[in-house]
């Protein structure tokens, strides 16, 4: 028998689950989305970045590491996220870009340096599974459902940093001049922008952004070297699905995945909420190919 | 001799394998507005892409202001007072009218003068600061090029390259670009034009250059203006 209190609580965990779950994918979806954006290429290596990030701020942050507390591992670990992104767009991306056939190459290029970065990881920290503290200790009530600290804190960050990201790409010289990049390289060129800069700096952002989403999963999953294989999924179908080459498609289809996500786990169990994810995602890609906000 | 505003010595450039210009050479004192003609193909826009170092030179020289900016990166280029407006519509088109003004003016110099140049901008435009805040690819054909040539202005050229201006525009539109131009030049600010049509430089240049299969094919000077008949000789060697 259905009463209408377990149809209410049954929404309510809905919204619960499906609020953390878009909020991380955000966070998953913004770098890859700003690269692609600007560069015009899907980076392999994010989820490889997310997963560094985690090793290095449990590195950093752990008493079994250098015990210097989860603040400094955070953003130290940021900061390697972002250095290791200009390193991969020097050795992987910038060589090739101009090139007619950039975003199979780029594939190619990015997803062996996924292999070859979880592979060092691998080696460096190790087969044994770690995890990072959760950023905040106790939980949460929202709409009547307990969610953790950590969670609430990544529901309330995911959408604090799109707002700092779309305030720094519209207010500031270098995110006009990365949007700019990204519309015609040609004229950035002769407006004197330093293209390649640009490309690099959207590149260690994207990075650092990866890094973050991370960390954050680092403290709710174990850390292994595969730590962002899903997540990288995850967030190529976010970004897909919302439009290729909008930010505001991006954040719209995180949430939308997200909420489908917790609807369908809630209703048809976890087990076949995948397979409808990609099966409601291929549907829709014949309706509209451009995803819900993509320029065609 | 003095430095000359632009010296090319035979520059020799092309795309991939393909050679387009074929040791070009050409001398631009300071002060004279050159007028630029010549069939389409034949390496115009090819030449001002490697002038600005969007295309490397294979080899000769490029001297500016007396300064070697031979195969130098478009930012340096801009930056040393060489500016070029590309043909067509290069224009970011999902910033708006004031954003893409404001980027013209990305160099350190030019940005710290763009509430002053933007004004002026404004003053030789006036539609465009009735569309300031419209994004540029809902503006028209006219209204682009426009943006286009006030980009360029907002980098504080020293030399202005305007390629192929009035590109499919109509008749009033091209008047209206004429004016606008002879106020550019009017200003102070040495001019380079490239233009299909002979009769819209006649009143603006005070020197022309043929271009044709890649390299400077004829060129006519003198106050004396141009005459009709020597523009179709030079397009068909004799009339």
């Amino acid at each position: 028998m259905v009463t209408l209190d377990s149809l209410l609580l049954g929404f309510q965990s809905i919204f619960a689950s499906g609020l953390v779950l878009a909020s991380l994918y955000v966070l998953m979806a913004a770098g890859l989305a700003l690269v692609w954006n600007t560069l015009g290429i899907f980076n392999f290596t994010h989820g490889a970045l997310m997963a560094v990030a985690a090793y290095v701020a449990w590195t950093v942050a752990d008493p079994r590491g250098l015990d210097l507390g989860l603040a400094v591992g955070v953003i130290v670990a940021i900061l390697v996220a972002a250095l290791l992104g200009l390193v991969i767009n020097y050795l992987l991306v910038a060589p090739f870009l101009g090139q007619k056939q950039i975003v199979l190459i780029a594939v190619m290029t990015t997803l062996s340096g996924a292999f070859f970065i979880e592979n060092s990881a691998l080696l460096i920290w190790g087969p044994r599974i770690k995890q990072l503290d959760k950023f905040v200790e106790g939980n949460v009530k929202i709409a009547g459902t307990t969610i953790s600290g950590h969670e609430a804190v990544i529901i309330v960050v995911a959408p604090l940093l799109m707002l700092g990201l779309w305030a720094f790409l519209r207010f500031t010289w270098t995110g006009s001049a990365i949007r700019a990049v990204a519309q015609n390289r040609e004229f950035a060129e002769l407006s004197g922008i330093r293209v390649k800069r640009m490309y690099a700096i959207a590149f260690a952002i994207a990075a650092a952004l990866a890094g973050f989403a991370g960390i954050m999963l680092g403290a709710i999953r174990f850390i292994t070297p595969g730590l962002g294989g899903e997540p990288l999924l995850k967030a190529l179908i976010v970004v897909i699905l919302g439009g290729l080459g909008s930010m505001p498609g991006t954040v719209l289809g995180a949430y939308l995945v997200g909420f489908g996500e917790a609807i369908s786990t809630y209703f048809l169990g976890a087990y076949w909420t995948q397979a409808m994810l990609f099966l409601v995602f291929i549907a829709f890609l014949v309706l509209r190919p451009n995803g819900l906000l993509g320029k065609p | 001799m003095s430095d000359a505003a632009l010296e090319i010595r035979s520059l020799h450039s092309g795309y991939g394998r393909v050679p387009v210009l074929h040791g070009i050479s050409a001398r631009i004192e300071p002060g004279e507005t050159v007028g630029l003609i010549g069939p389409n193909g034949h390496g115009k826009s090819t030449l001002f892409r490697t002038l600005s170092g969007l295309l490397p030179a294979w080899s000769g020289s490029v001297h500016f202001l007396g300064r070697d900016i031979t195969n130098k990166s478009p930012s340096a280029i801009v930056e040393s007072g060489l500016i070029h407006v590309p043909q067509g519509n290069t224009l970011f088109p999902d910033l708006t009218v004031q954003e893409n003004l404001w980027l013209g003016a990305f160099a350190k110099g030019p940005r710290a003068e763009r509430r002053k140049t933007i004004e002026r901008v404004f003053s030789l435009f006036p539609r465009l600061a009735e569309r300031r805040g419209q994004r540029c690819r809902t503006l028209s054909g006219g209204e682009r090029q426009m943006v286009a040539i006030g980009c360029g202005l907002m980098g504080l050229p020293k030399l202005l390259i305007l390629d192929e201006p009035t590109l499919g525009l109509s008749p009033k539109l091209k008047m209206e670009l004429r004016d606008a131009i002879a106020a550019i030049i009017g200003s102070g600010v040495q001019t380079i034009i490239v233009e299909q049509d002979p009769e819209f430089l006649q009143t603006l240049a005070t020197r022309f250059l043929l271009v044709s299969e890649g390299a400077v094919h004829a060129e006519i000077s003198g106050a004396g203006g141009l005459e009709h008949q020597r523009i179709v000789e030079m397009y068909f060697g004799h009339a």
